[in-house]
């Protein structure tokens, strides 16, 4: 046997060992499930095996949002969302192309797609292909991190890939503020934040002047890129949103009123909404 | 009347050349290089601009600078935008990820944003829609736009900036914007600061 050949084996070996300790933790979930009932179930619907199938070839998403068209453009959206180590789909028989958890603010045009500005929390799973491919982010996968993105529509040059923003506590349950808000004094920007207005403040901005679009929707969201991602929380302590609301343009205050939906393709099987309140509730498992 | 191929009866020579053109694209395709030649020119009526490489830079100052050569590049103080103006004048098609591996490969090293972004660019300046041949272009748009065929949201995309006769790309950390021209009169479409 070549020094090669070991190596492969090696590698193989070490492959398989991993294989068989996610099938395992996938047992002991779906087990446990089983005998502690209802409350439990939630979390173990976080699918913990990644499904390949449902994001081929890949590019496909998913998320729960609330949404509000406004019908001028708007200066700010933003939302408190509480800190959640999500957990992300553990890989069987190969890495999925994208995983990754998250939740954040966003303004939007008016056709969806790629015209977005957001900021909020994401999980990248190191174990996946193409998702969290920015350098930025390395150093971060499997780790919650606060995220930016910004993006027009059909232009390459301008896809609203996942930046780091900044680090947050490991504290479950803690909240920060998210927000992308438009600055217009000498020069036109968007800046995309969090914690705006404390210490530990952190954004990043986009000249207005870069966007071929003009901000009229508003979106909360909470988002997963395979369905064996596990959206905002479990029945126990699931991630919750509070002072979900957008700017219009001379800066009146407008809370989102409209109940959380699904959309895309590959969300968990298992997904609830509870929105006791306009501005204040979690709706996510 | 007999269909014209079955009357058609090839030398050897001929065949050979066939089968050697067949074995080479589908090799060519196995290991995700660009189905297309390079001098592809761009769907509908498009037209191919030739080897035009100049482009220019916005700066802090909103300034325009000319990007002629790499020593132009200099002249850019933002850091990110200086080693992308670079990659776009060194860019080789011979170094550019290929593959889905390859792309993986890039995220360890290098920074994918930046490297896929001046492959673009230059691909755009000689109006060259080969760029989405590429299987590492098909997966990046693919995921980035969300889009089952990241192939054909490539062509649109391309053929969507083509019309628009520049195209911008941003430093991603709010930064100086790289405009590049792809007109073939360079006077024509020069944009204002």
């Amino acid at each position: 046997m070549t020094a090669t050949s070991l190596i492969a084996h090696a590698i193989g070996f070490i492959q398989g060992r991993r294989r068989l300790a996610s099938l395992g933790m996938a047992f002991v979930l779906a087990t446990s499930a089983t005998f502690v009932g209802t409350a439990s179930r939630a979390f173990a619907a976080a699918n913990a095996i990644c499904n390949n199938e449902n994001e081929q070839p890949v590019g496909d998403n998913s998320w729960l949002t609330r949404q509000q068209n406004y019908g001028s453009a708007l200066s700010e959206a933003s939302a408190d969302i509480s800190y959640f180590d999500y957990s992300v789909c553990e890989w069987e028989t190969e890495e999925p192309a994208q995983s990754s958890s998250g939740a954040w603010p966003a303004v939007e045009a008016s056709v969806s797609g790629n015209a977005i500005i957001q900021s909020g929390y994401i999980k990248c799973n190191p174990y996946q292909k193409y998702g969290c491919l920015n350098q930025d982010l390395q150093p971060y996968l499997g780790q919650t991190i606060a995220f930016w993105a910004w993006g027009n529509n059909n232009d390459l040059g301008h896809m609203p890939w996942p930046h780091f923003l900044a680090t947050v506590p490991n504290a479950v349950g803690q909240y920060h503020h998210f927000s992308v808000f438009k600055v217009n004094r000498s020069t036109c920007y968007w800046a995309m934040t969090i914690d705006h207005g404390t210490s530990a403040y952190h954004y990043t901005t986009v000249a207005c002047s870069s966007l071929t679009w003009t901000p009229v929707k508003a979106e909360v969201g909470n988002e997963v890129w395979n369905s064996g991602d596990q959206v905002g929380g479990f029945s126990g302590s699931p991630q919750r949103f509070d002072n979900e609301r957008y700017l219009d343009a001379f800066n009146g205050i407008h809370y989102f009123t409209q109940a959380p939906q699904k959309r895309g393709h590959c969300l968990p099987p298992n997904v609830h909404f509870y929105y006791p309140g306009l501005s204040g509730d979690d709706w996510s498992s | 009347m007999p269909i014209r191929a079955l009357e058609w009866k090839p030398s050897l020579p001929a065949l050979f050349a066939l089968i050697a053109a067949i074995v080479l694209t589908s090799c060519t395709r196995l290991t995700g290089a660009p189905s297309n030649s390079p001098s592809t020119s761009l769907a509908g009526n498009e037209t191919a601009v030739p080897s035009s490489s100049a482009f220019t830079a916005r700066l802090d100052n909103a300034a325009s600078v000319q990007i002629a050569s790499l020593s132009d590049c200099e002249q850019l103080s933002d850091r990110w935008l200086h080693g992308l103006c670079a990659k776009i004048e060194s860019f080789s098609p011979a170094g550019m990820p290929s593959t889905g591996e390859d792309l993986q490969a890039l995220s360890k090293t290098g920074d994918v944003e930046q490297t896929m972004d001046a492959a673009y660019a230059w691909f755009m300046l000689r109006g060259d829609t080969s760029f989405c041949s590429y299987e590492s272009v098909q997966i990046w748009v693919s995921v980035g736009m969300h889009a089952k065929d990241g192939e054909q949201a490539c062509l649109d995309a391309m053929a969507n900036v083509r019309k628009q006769g520049i195209m911008g790309i941003t430093n991603p950390r709010g930064g100086q914007n790289l405009e590049v021209q792809l007109d073939a009169s360079p006077s024509s479409s020069l944009s204002a600061p």
